[in-house]
Protein backbone atom coordinates (compact mmCIF):
# COMPACT_ATOMS: atom_id res chain seq x y z
CA UNK A 1 0.00 0.00 0.00
CA UNK A 2 1.29 3.24 -0.95
CA UNK A 3 2.25 4.99 2.43
CA UNK A 4 0.33 8.25 2.01
CA UNK A 5 -2.67 5.74 1.10
CA UNK A 6 -5.49 7.20 3.39
CA UNK A 7 -8.39 4.42 4.02
CA UNK A 8 -12.30 5.74 4.51
CA UNK A 9 -15.12 3.36 5.40
CA UNK A 10 -18.12 4.54 3.60
CA UNK A 11 -21.33 3.14 5.37
CA UNK A 12 -24.39 2.28 2.39
CA UNK A 13 -21.78 2.16 0.27
CA UNK A 14 -23.74 -0.66 -2.23
CA UNK A 15 -26.41 1.93 -3.64
CA UNK A 16 -26.73 5.57 -4.06
CA UNK A 17 -24.81 8.45 -2.53
CA UNK A 18 -23.20 6.32 -1.11
CA UNK A 19 -21.82 4.46 -3.76
CA UNK A 20 -20.96 7.58 -5.54
CA UNK A 21 -19.00 8.98 -2.92
CA UNK A 22 -17.02 5.84 -2.66
CA UNK A 23 -16.03 5.57 -6.11
CA UNK A 24 -15.08 9.65 -6.63
CA UNK A 25 -12.89 8.50 -3.18
CA UNK A 26 -11.14 5.89 -5.01
CA UNK A 27 -11.06 8.15 -7.58
CA UNK A 28 -9.15 10.79 -5.33
CA UNK A 29 -6.81 7.80 -4.21
CA UNK A 30 -8.51 6.76 -0.99
CA UNK A 31 -9.01 3.26 -0.03
CA UNK A 32 -12.25 2.72 0.54
CA UNK A 33 -13.66 -0.16 2.85
CA UNK A 34 -17.81 -0.05 2.12
CA UNK A 35 -20.24 -1.27 4.03
CA UNK A 36 -23.46 -2.48 2.93
CA UNK A 37 -26.51 -5.01 4.11
CA UNK A 38 -26.64 -6.21 0.49
CA UNK A 39 -23.46 -6.99 -1.03
CA UNK A 40 -24.53 -9.02 -4.42
CA UNK A 41 -23.47 -5.66 -6.70
CA UNK A 42 -20.44 -6.10 -8.97
CA UNK A 43 -18.53 -3.60 -7.56
CA UNK A 44 -14.79 -3.89 -8.38
CA UNK A 45 -13.29 -0.12 -7.14
CA UNK A 46 -13.59 -0.57 -3.89
CA UNK A 47 -13.94 -2.90 -1.48
CA UNK A 48 -17.51 -4.07 0.05
CA UNK A 49 -17.93 -5.86 3.55
CA UNK A 50 -21.78 -7.44 4.02
CA UNK A 51 -22.53 -5.62 7.47
CA UNK A 52 -25.53 -4.17 9.29
CA UNK A 53 -24.98 -0.97 11.28
CA UNK A 54 -27.63 -1.51 13.67
CA UNK A 55 -25.63 -4.06 14.98
CA UNK A 56 -22.59 -2.89 16.91
CA UNK A 57 -20.97 -6.52 16.98
CA UNK A 58 -21.00 -6.89 13.55
CA UNK A 59 -19.59 -3.67 12.85
CA UNK A 60 -17.01 -4.31 15.03
CA UNK A 61 -16.46 -7.50 13.52
CA UNK A 62 -16.31 -6.09 10.13
CA UNK A 63 -13.78 -3.54 10.61
CA UNK A 64 -11.48 -5.47 12.94
CA UNK A 65 -8.72 -4.97 10.70
CA UNK A 66 -8.78 -1.67 10.61
CA UNK A 67 -7.99 -1.39 14.87
CA UNK A 68 -4.44 -0.71 14.51
CA UNK A 69 -4.28 0.25 10.75
CA UNK A 70 -2.06 3.51 10.45
CA UNK A 71 -3.81 4.80 7.34
CA UNK A 72 -7.54 4.86 8.77
CA UNK A 73 -8.49 8.49 8.14
CA UNK A 74 -12.21 8.74 8.27
CA UNK A 75 -16.00 7.63 7.98
CA UNK A 76 -18.74 8.68 6.21
CA UNK A 77 -22.03 7.36 7.61
CA UNK A 78 -24.42 7.56 4.53
CA UNK A 79 -26.12 4.15 5.12
CA UNK A 80 -30.17 5.10 5.76
CA UNK A 81 -33.52 4.05 5.38
CA UNK A 82 -36.61 5.99 4.50
CA UNK A 83 -40.45 5.38 5.55
CA UNK A 84 -42.07 8.08 3.85
CA UNK A 85 -45.64 8.19 6.24
CA UNK A 86 -47.56 9.43 9.13
CA UNK A 87 -45.97 8.46 11.86
CA UNK A 88 -49.37 7.09 12.95
CA UNK A 89 -49.73 4.80 10.23
CA UNK A 90 -46.11 3.56 10.60
CA UNK A 91 -45.50 0.22 11.89
CA UNK A 92 -43.70 -0.12 15.13
CA UNK A 93 -41.52 -2.42 13.86
CA UNK A 94 -40.40 0.00 10.49
CA UNK A 95 -39.95 2.94 13.19
CA UNK A 96 -37.99 0.98 15.22
CA UNK A 97 -35.87 0.03 11.66
CA UNK A 98 -35.43 3.49 10.69
CA UNK A 99 -34.29 4.66 13.83
CA UNK A 100 -31.64 1.76 14.64
CA UNK A 101 -30.34 2.09 11.20
CA UNK A 102 -30.23 6.13 10.78
CA UNK A 103 -29.56 6.68 14.22
CA UNK A 104 -28.17 3.97 16.42
CA UNK A 105 -26.14 3.09 13.10
CA UNK A 106 -24.45 6.36 12.81
CA UNK A 107 -23.63 6.37 16.67
CA UNK A 108 -22.14 2.59 16.43
CA UNK A 109 -19.94 3.30 13.65
CA UNK A 110 -18.81 6.80 14.92
CA UNK A 111 -17.84 5.02 18.04
CA UNK A 112 -16.13 2.63 16.76
CA UNK A 113 -14.00 3.57 14.29
CA UNK A 114 -13.60 7.10 16.42
CA UNK A 115 -12.26 5.32 18.80
CA UNK A 116 -9.47 3.86 16.18
CA UNK A 117 -9.04 7.22 14.93
CA UNK A 118 -7.70 8.77 18.22
CA UNK A 119 -4.47 6.94 18.09
CA UNK A 120 -3.92 8.13 14.99
CA UNK A 121 -4.49 11.95 16.50
CA UNK A 122 -6.34 12.76 13.14
CA UNK A 123 -9.49 11.98 11.00
CA UNK A 124 -12.45 12.78 9.81
CA UNK A 125 -16.72 11.96 10.05
CA UNK A 126 -18.97 12.83 7.96
CA UNK A 127 -22.60 11.77 9.16
CA UNK A 128 -25.66 12.08 6.93
CA UNK A 129 -29.15 14.05 7.93
CA UNK A 130 -31.41 15.79 5.64
CA UNK A 131 -33.09 19.12 4.67
CA UNK A 132 -36.22 17.56 5.81
CA UNK A 133 -34.96 18.07 9.84
CA UNK A 134 -35.50 21.78 9.65
CA UNK A 135 -38.21 21.72 7.48
CA UNK A 136 -40.23 19.65 9.71
CA UNK A 137 -41.76 17.90 6.53
CA UNK A 138 -45.19 16.45 7.04
CA UNK A 139 -45.23 12.76 6.35
CA UNK A 140 -41.44 12.17 7.43
CA UNK A 141 -41.66 12.25 11.04
CA UNK A 142 -40.46 9.02 11.98
CA UNK A 143 -37.08 9.72 9.48
CA UNK A 144 -36.71 13.36 10.68
CA UNK A 145 -36.96 12.34 14.45
CA UNK A 146 -33.78 9.92 13.24
CA UNK A 147 -31.67 12.09 11.52
CA UNK A 148 -32.27 15.26 13.74
CA UNK A 149 -30.73 12.66 16.12
CA UNK A 150 -27.90 12.08 13.77
CA UNK A 151 -27.65 16.24 14.28
CA UNK A 152 -27.36 16.23 18.18
CA UNK A 153 -25.00 13.32 17.87
CA UNK A 154 -22.92 15.24 15.35
CA UNK A 155 -22.43 18.78 17.60
CA UNK A 156 -21.96 16.39 21.11
CA UNK A 157 -19.43 14.06 19.53
CA UNK A 158 -17.88 16.54 17.50
CA UNK A 159 -16.41 18.46 21.15
CA UNK A 160 -16.04 14.45 22.23
CA UNK A 161 -13.27 14.31 19.17
CA UNK A 162 -12.12 17.76 18.89
CA UNK A 163 -8.70 17.17 21.39
CA UNK A 164 -7.95 14.09 19.04
CA UNK A 165 -8.27 16.70 15.99
CA UNK A 166 -11.11 14.55 14.48
CA UNK A 167 -13.59 16.84 13.01
CA UNK A 168 -17.34 15.47 12.72
CA UNK A 169 -19.82 16.87 10.69
CA UNK A 170 -22.99 16.86 9.02
CA UNK A 171 -24.40 17.17 5.09
CA UNK A 172 -27.93 17.31 4.62
CA UNK A 173 -28.92 16.95 1.11
CA UNK A 174 -32.51 18.01 0.22
CA UNK A 175 -34.01 15.48 -2.70
CA UNK A 176 -31.68 13.23 -4.64
CA UNK A 177 -32.34 11.22 -7.50
CA UNK A 178 -31.71 7.72 -5.61
CA UNK A 179 -33.86 4.87 -4.35
CA UNK A 180 -34.50 6.36 -1.83
CA UNK A 181 -36.87 8.81 -3.12
CA UNK A 182 -37.65 6.16 -5.34
CA UNK A 183 -41.11 5.73 -4.35
CA UNK A 184 -42.24 9.67 -2.91
CA UNK A 185 -44.57 11.63 -5.95
CA UNK A 186 -42.43 13.71 -8.11
CA UNK A 187 -45.05 16.59 -6.96
CA UNK A 188 -43.81 16.45 -3.62
CA UNK A 189 -40.28 16.18 -4.69
CA UNK A 190 -40.59 19.51 -6.60
CA UNK A 191 -42.10 21.37 -3.51
CA UNK A 192 -39.54 20.39 -1.39
CA UNK A 193 -37.11 21.92 -3.84
CA UNK A 194 -39.09 24.52 -3.82
CA UNK A 195 -38.41 25.02 0.11
CA UNK A 196 -34.54 25.40 -0.53
CA UNK A 197 -32.73 28.30 -1.06
CA UNK A 198 -30.78 27.00 -4.51
CA UNK A 199 -34.72 25.64 -6.19
CA UNK A 200 -32.69 22.70 -8.22
CA UNK A 201 -32.77 19.64 -6.98
CA UNK A 202 -29.07 18.41 -6.23
CA UNK A 203 -26.94 15.63 -7.60
CA UNK A 204 -24.66 12.72 -5.85
CA UNK A 205 -22.12 15.29 -7.31
CA UNK A 206 -23.20 18.35 -5.22
CA UNK A 207 -22.94 15.98 -2.14
CA UNK A 208 -19.06 14.73 -3.04
CA UNK A 209 -18.15 18.06 -3.85
CA UNK A 210 -19.06 19.34 0.02
CA UNK A 211 -17.83 16.05 1.64
CA UNK A 212 -14.45 15.70 -0.06
CA UNK A 213 -13.90 19.57 1.17
CA UNK A 214 -15.11 18.51 4.55
CA UNK A 215 -11.85 15.44 4.18
CA UNK A 216 -9.10 17.67 3.13
CA UNK A 217 -6.73 18.07 5.48
CA UNK A 218 -7.23 22.10 5.53
CA UNK A 219 -10.25 21.93 6.73
CA UNK A 220 -9.50 21.06 10.91
CA UNK A 221 -11.43 24.18 11.82
CA UNK A 222 -14.71 22.99 10.48
CA UNK A 223 -16.65 20.41 13.04
CA UNK A 224 -19.62 20.50 14.86
CA UNK A 225 -21.50 21.73 11.34
CA UNK A 226 -24.76 20.78 9.74
CA UNK A 227 -24.34 21.73 5.97
CA UNK A 228 -27.63 21.59 4.23
CA UNK A 229 -27.23 21.28 0.66
CA UNK A 230 -29.30 23.72 -1.32
CA UNK A 231 -29.74 26.17 2.17
CA UNK A 232 -32.31 26.24 4.07
CA UNK B 1 2.23 -11.62 34.15
CA UNK B 2 2.29 -10.55 37.72
CA UNK B 3 -0.02 -7.65 38.78
CA UNK B 4 2.83 -5.66 39.71
CA UNK B 5 4.04 -5.90 36.05
CA UNK B 6 0.62 -4.79 34.92
CA UNK B 7 0.77 -2.01 36.97
CA UNK B 8 4.44 -0.90 36.42
CA UNK B 9 3.12 -1.00 32.87
CA UNK B 10 -0.04 1.29 33.19
CA UNK B 11 2.18 3.78 35.17
CA UNK B 12 4.78 3.75 32.08
CA UNK B 13 1.88 4.58 30.04
CA UNK B 14 0.48 7.26 31.99
CA UNK B 15 3.46 9.09 32.37
CA UNK B 16 4.57 8.90 28.85
CA UNK B 17 0.93 10.55 27.97
CA UNK B 18 1.64 13.01 30.81
CA UNK B 19 3.65 14.99 32.85
CA UNK B 20 2.73 13.52 36.37
CA UNK B 21 5.57 12.04 38.54
CA UNK B 22 5.79 8.34 38.28
CA UNK B 23 6.66 8.01 42.28
CA UNK B 24 3.19 9.50 42.94
CA UNK B 25 1.55 6.70 41.09
CA UNK B 26 0.39 3.62 43.17
CA UNK B 27 -2.71 0.77 42.91
CA UNK B 28 -4.75 3.66 44.50
CA UNK B 29 -4.33 6.15 42.09
CA UNK B 30 -8.01 6.75 40.96
CA UNK B 31 -8.42 6.96 36.90
CA UNK B 32 -12.27 8.45 36.90
CA UNK B 33 -13.91 10.15 39.49
CA UNK B 34 -13.56 12.09 42.57
CA UNK B 35 -9.35 12.47 42.59
CA UNK B 36 -8.90 11.48 39.29
CA UNK B 37 -5.13 12.52 37.59
CA UNK B 38 -6.06 12.28 34.18
CA UNK B 39 -9.05 13.39 31.99
CA UNK B 40 -11.40 11.78 29.80
CA UNK B 41 -9.34 12.34 26.95
CA UNK B 42 -6.17 10.25 28.40
CA UNK B 43 -8.07 7.94 29.84
CA UNK B 44 -9.39 6.87 26.34
CA UNK B 45 -5.61 7.24 25.42
CA UNK B 46 -5.08 4.99 27.92
CA UNK B 47 -7.42 2.25 27.25
CA UNK B 48 -6.35 1.78 23.84
CA UNK B 49 -2.73 1.40 24.85
CA UNK B 50 -4.09 -1.15 27.51
CA UNK B 51 -6.37 -2.61 24.49
CA UNK B 52 -2.95 -2.89 22.48
CA UNK B 53 -1.38 -4.48 25.21
CA UNK B 54 -3.86 -6.91 26.38
CA UNK B 55 -3.51 -8.46 22.60
CA UNK B 56 0.32 -8.22 22.15
CA UNK B 57 1.07 -9.17 25.60
CA UNK B 58 -1.42 -11.46 27.66
CA UNK B 59 -2.77 -12.53 24.23
CA UNK B 60 -6.26 -11.53 25.81
CA UNK B 61 -9.29 -8.86 24.37
CA UNK B 62 -9.69 -5.82 26.83
CA UNK B 63 -13.36 -5.07 25.87
CA UNK B 64 -12.97 -1.52 27.79
CA UNK B 65 -16.56 -0.43 26.55
CA UNK B 66 -18.82 -2.81 28.00
CA UNK B 67 -21.67 -1.99 30.36
CA UNK B 68 -18.95 -3.68 33.58
CA UNK B 69 -16.34 -1.10 32.52
CA UNK B 70 -19.33 1.40 32.11
CA UNK B 71 -20.42 0.60 35.71
CA UNK B 72 -19.14 2.89 38.98
CA UNK B 73 -19.18 0.56 41.30
CA UNK B 74 -17.42 -2.25 39.41
CA UNK B 75 -15.53 -0.61 36.70
CA UNK B 76 -11.71 -1.26 36.04
CA UNK B 77 -11.12 2.73 35.69
CA UNK B 78 -11.63 3.24 39.19
CA UNK B 79 -7.93 2.93 40.06
CA UNK B 80 -4.60 1.97 38.76
CA UNK B 81 -4.83 -1.43 40.70
CA UNK B 82 -8.40 -2.26 39.72
CA UNK B 83 -7.74 -1.63 35.83
CA UNK B 84 -4.28 -3.90 36.43
CA UNK B 85 -6.37 -6.68 38.22
CA UNK B 86 -8.83 -6.25 35.13
CA UNK B 87 -5.91 -6.97 32.79
CA UNK B 88 -4.58 -9.52 34.76
CA UNK B 89 -7.60 -11.80 35.25
CA UNK B 90 -7.79 -11.68 31.04
CA UNK B 91 -4.86 -13.92 31.09
CA UNK B 92 -6.12 -16.64 33.39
Amino acid sequence: MDSDMRTLVITGASRGIGAHLARRAVEQGFRVVGLARNTSQEISAYELRRCDVADAQAVQKSLEDLRRDDSLYGLINTAGIASMNLAVMTPPETIQRIIFTNLIGTINCSSIVGKWLTKQKRGRIVNFSTIAVPLGLKGESVYVASKAGVEGFTRSFAREMADFNITVNAVAPGPIETNLIAKVPPEKIAAIVERQIIQRMAEPEDVWKVVSMLLEPDARMITGQIINIGGV
Amino acid sequence: MTKEAIVARIVSELTNMTNLDPVKLNEGTPLIGRGAVIKSVQLVELMLAMEDFAEDELNAKFDWTSDVAMSSERSPFRSIGSLADTLAALEQ
